[in-house]
């Protein structure tokens, strides 16, 4: 079946359950129809909790306390303010968005034991404020919100059902837009991989604030709803088991699938309300399946179904669709054209000057100085501990100097964030692969891209036409890439099914993808063998032809080194030791004794 | 000036047994990355379990402290066998839900057995106040910081002396290293959540009789990795240091803002740190290789 096709059948699946779900309102008995509304409205911050968790990898404890905010918000402005239900909803959720964003602020630089604490605390704070603060809306005994108007008539919950599940279907299309586009991809490749994405110029601590931002502003959207479907709000609707409720459903539908938040929603709102137990056996229980599912079946009923019938990827099946409305065949595009042509400036491209840095007392470079021209290769040996991997982090940004300065093309970078300096024109690979490893290969690619992209989040979100060009265009650069190291026929496989040549061919892929001016590997022929070796120089000086760019090499491989470097620095234990031709460097008597002398010279 | 001082002696109190609690979240952190969310209920479920030997089977206090600690403690160990060990590969943030599930279920199942009823822990010590230089005390809140100090001395004995102890720490460092060099690590992990459970079962012991027992008093636990945090978790005085510190923190918010307000600025406390000094007050810069 073409990927169109089933696109096409997925969509018409999609409407008749909606239209299916809307049909419930006059279908339903009263009771198992405000069950219905209370999933619909929990699928809501559901879809919150996925997008921080599933996509962006960040743990979230406290979703209740968000949706609190929105409900509260919502009922408050109703009640005291006289303002529309409709316009006091998405206020209440602008403002648990803020939260979000705020709580993001400190706690997402500092990984996931301040995350959980934070979150978890703020989900109690909210809690308690507003068990104690009586004037605002009763304290603990909770304030009553009149039914949402529409067109002047009052909605019941049985009318109030039609909008909840509208407003759903179009929460759930926005996420799925955002899930699908550069920054969707952005948050899964911080989940994957957060050193790569880095190296990608993807800035974590922007991307994470807003994951949290917009899984804020779903679950505030959803408190409001709850607040106008039950017409009351009261503290006890967000204690810390809400939001351990809305984390399981993630879970057991599959967390990182939108789907599985709806499905995981559903069957946890709908099956307690079988069993009508006490809460307490409520709680036991989902307790008791959260850690069931983590253990035995960590991606979820989604995941399961996926592993069963081996179906695509969401976002790869998407760039198949793109691949064939691309007309099928993406290399007869026109070459990519390569990196835009510096302005040809005088200097060199990258400057290295007079750099030392230091580990808890030892020195790992010291007073290192290194020039690198336009177009130029330039290769980095010496032995294990001379400080490569110093020097490569030095430069890629990865690590700051103690002392001297970098400057690339013509600008003093010394104090830049990696993440800028991908957008200045540098990339690099990894020597310990560092792919995203469950997302395709293309799309590995298409992040490497990310610094070209330029859409935000809300043309992403509403689906511009401008945007979707920029994306076709960037499937097609990809698609382009992945021919030229030759991994086109892999390019929707998950990278982690990439064979180990395979997977360093992509990475050079990947950061050839934000057209760099200087491109630098870390050895990148670690792991290799013979054949894969040859072939690899051949990539590498084709790199050069076809895309103009200047090489930092570094390796210990001499035949790699030696093969393709133009000049050649030798460092040993921290210094600079000799630079020269490969040559010159063969029959330098230091670089013998320190370095060829003690290994095989291969 | 003599509030001030009764506040802050109050705070030491409360401080001494966050230390107890927080060193167990420690314990467990540093060998495994893993924030033990169910810390807290397993503090409840060590003083439901001392008060049901003490007042239903009206066993010898020190026997009804020490049985519901080994109790505690062996629970600890099943719970990293069954819920934990499965998930060791995974990553941290699945294995910090598997905590909180636990939490939840222990939670949800005292509630189960026992109702949601409040006890009190009957004061093994006479509470009568006596006073020094305007300070009011008891002799129970006195024999609560001393023992808690007693633990927490003991405890860093233990782990700095003793192979055993050793051999966590190692495993802490570096799991893969400490297999070669003979450490079992699969016992020592068995280890680490017995002993970081017996730690919450004594705090909450000892807490028992300064507050009520509810299933929900699990929460104060939560503020012993808060103080850990707050001092630091480089150094394990610097944690303890820092629990005092939040005990008396929040003593003093309680007194001077709103007694109800003393979780809220609990966690104040601790955003404000994590913007200002991650590393906590007495921690040590991480060193970041790259």
């Amino acid at each position: 079946m073409s990927l169109i096709l089933a696109r096409r059948t997925a969509i018409v699946a999609n409407l008749v359950l909606v239209a299916l779900s809307l049909a419930a309102a006059y279908l339903l008995p009263t009771y198992p129809l405000f069950v219905f509304s209370l999933a619909v409205v929990n699928i809501i911050a559901v879809l919150g909790v996925n997008l921080v968790m599933g996509y962006a990898g960040q743990i979230s404890l406290g979703h209740a306390g968000f949706a609190a905010i929105g409900a509260y918000a919502t009922a408050l402005l109703v009640v005291s303010y006289n303002l529309s239900f409709w316009i006091a909803v998405v206020l209440g959720g602008l403002l648990a968005a803020a939260f979000g964003y705020l709580l993001g602020v400190p706690a997402l630089r500092l990984g996931p034991l301040y995350v959980s604490m934070v979150t978890f605390g703020f989900g109690l704070v909210v809690v308690i404020i507003l068990q104690n603060w009586y004037d605002l809306a009763n304290g603990p005994n909770g304030m009553a919100v009149p039914p949402p108007e529409l067109f002047g008539y009052e909605l019941f919950p049985r009318q109030f059902h039609v909008p909840i599940v509208l407003i759903a279907a179009g929460l759930f299309l926005l996420a799925r837009n955002i899930v699908d586009s550069r920054h969707g991809r952005a948050f899964t490749a911080i989940r994957e991989n957060e050193l790569a994405a880095r190296a990608m110029g993807i800035n974590l601590a922007h991307y994470k604030t807003v994951a949290f931002a917009v899984g804020a502003f779903y679950a505030g959207i959803s408190g409001g709803l709850l607040a106008g479907l039950s017409q009351f709000v009261n503290p006890d609707a967000f204690v810390f088991p809400v939001s351990i409720l809305y984390v399981t459903m993630g879970i057991l539908g599959g967390i990182g699938s939108l789907a599985g938040a709806a499905l995981g929603g559903l069957m946890l709102t709908v099956l307690p309300e079988l069993l009508r137990g006490a809460a307490e056996y409520k709680d036991f229980l989902t307790g008791l399946l959260l850690l069931v599912l983590l253990i035995f079946l960590p991606k979820g009923l989604v995941g399961a179904l996926q592993k069963r019938f081996g179906s695509l990827h969401v976002a790869d099946a998407h760039a198949g669709c793109v691949r064939e409305e691309a007309g099928g065949d993406l290399t007869a595009n026109p070459p990519y054209e390569g990196p835009p042509t510096t302005s040809a400036s005088s200097g060199p491209l990258l400057k290295v000057e007079a750099v030392g840095i230091s580990f808890g007392g030892l020195r790992a470079l010291q007073d290192i100085s290194l020039q690198l021209g336009a177009n130029e290769i330039l290769g980095v040996i010496g032995p294990n501990g001379a400080g490569k991997t110093s020097l490569f982090n030095v430069i890629s940004g990865m690590a700051m100097p103690d002392q001297g300065r970098i400057m690339f093309a013509g600008q003093d970078i010394t104090r830049t964030p990696a993440h800028a300096r991908t957008r200045l024109g540098m990339a690099r690979t990894f020597q310990n692969i560092a792919l995203f490893s469950e997302m395709s290969v293309i799309d590995n690619v298409r992040v490497g891209a990310h610094v070209r992209l330029k859409s935000t989040l809300l043309a992403a979100g509403a689906r511009v036409s401008s945007e979707r060009a920029e994306e076709l265009q960037s499937v097609r650069d990809a698609a382009s890439l992945l021919d030229f190291v030759g991994l086109l026929p892999y390019a929707e496989q998950p990278a982690h099914g990439l064979a180990f040549g395979h997977q360093r061919l992509l990475e050079v892929a990947r950061a050839l993808a934000s057209r760099p001016r200087l491109l630098l590997l870390d050895e990148p022929a670690a792991g290799l063998n013979s054949a894969e070796l040859e072939s690899l120089v051949l990539l590498i000086r084709r790199i050069r032809e076809t895309y103009a760019l200047s090489v930092l090499l570094i390796g210990h491989t001499m035949r790699l080194v030696m093969g393709l470097s133009d000049r050649i620095i030798v460092l040993d234990h921290g210094v600079q030791l000799a630079e020269g031709s490969p040559r010159e460097i063969q029959s330098d008597a230091r670089v013998i004794a320190a370095y060829l002398g003690a290994e095989d010279a291969a | 000036m003599a509030l001030l001082s009764q506040v802050v002696v109050s705070g030491l109190t409360l401080g001494s047994l966050y230390a107890l609690v927080g060193l167990g979240f420690v314990v467990i952190f540093r060998a495994t990355k893993v924030v033990n969310f169910a810390q807290g209920e397993m503090m409840m479920l060590g003083a439901i379990l001392a008060l049901y030997f003490y007042s239903d089977l009206e066993a010898p206090y020190s026997l009804a402290f020490v049985t519901a600690v080994v109790l505690c403690a062996l629970f600890g160990a099943a719970l990293e066998r069954i819920a934990y060990r499965p998930l060791i590969n995974a990553p941290v943030v699945t294995l910090i839900l598997a905590t909180v599930a636990v939490g939840q279920m222990i939670r949800a199942a005292v509630r189960i057995l026992r109702g949601s009823e409040v006890s009190r822990f009957p004061s093994i010590l006479p509470a009568e106040p006596f006073s020094i230089a305007g300070v009011t005390l008891t002799p129970l809140s006195l024999s609560i910081i001393a023992l808690a100090i007693l633990l927490v001395c003991a405890f860093m004995l233990f782990f700095r002396k003793t192979r055993i102890g050793k051999g966590m720490e190692a495993t802490s460092e570096n799991r893969d290293a400490a297999t070669l060099c003979g450490v079992n690590v699969n016992r020592t992990f068995s280890l680490i959540w017995a002993v970081g459970s017996g730690l919450a079962a004594a705090a909450g012991v000892l807490l028992a009789p300064l507050i009520i027992i509810t299933p929900d008093m699990g929460t104060i636990g939560i503020k012993g990795f808060i103080g850990a945090i707050l001092g630091g978790f480089s150094s394990i005085p610097g944690a303890i240091a820092g629990c005092f510190l939040l005990g008396i923190i929040e003593n003093l918010g309680g007194v001077y803002v709103a007694s109800s307000m003393k979780d809220v600025i609990a966690f104040a406390t601790l955003v404000l740190i994590l913007s200002l000094k991650p590393n906590g007050l007495f921690g040590r810069e991480q060193g970041q290789r790259a």
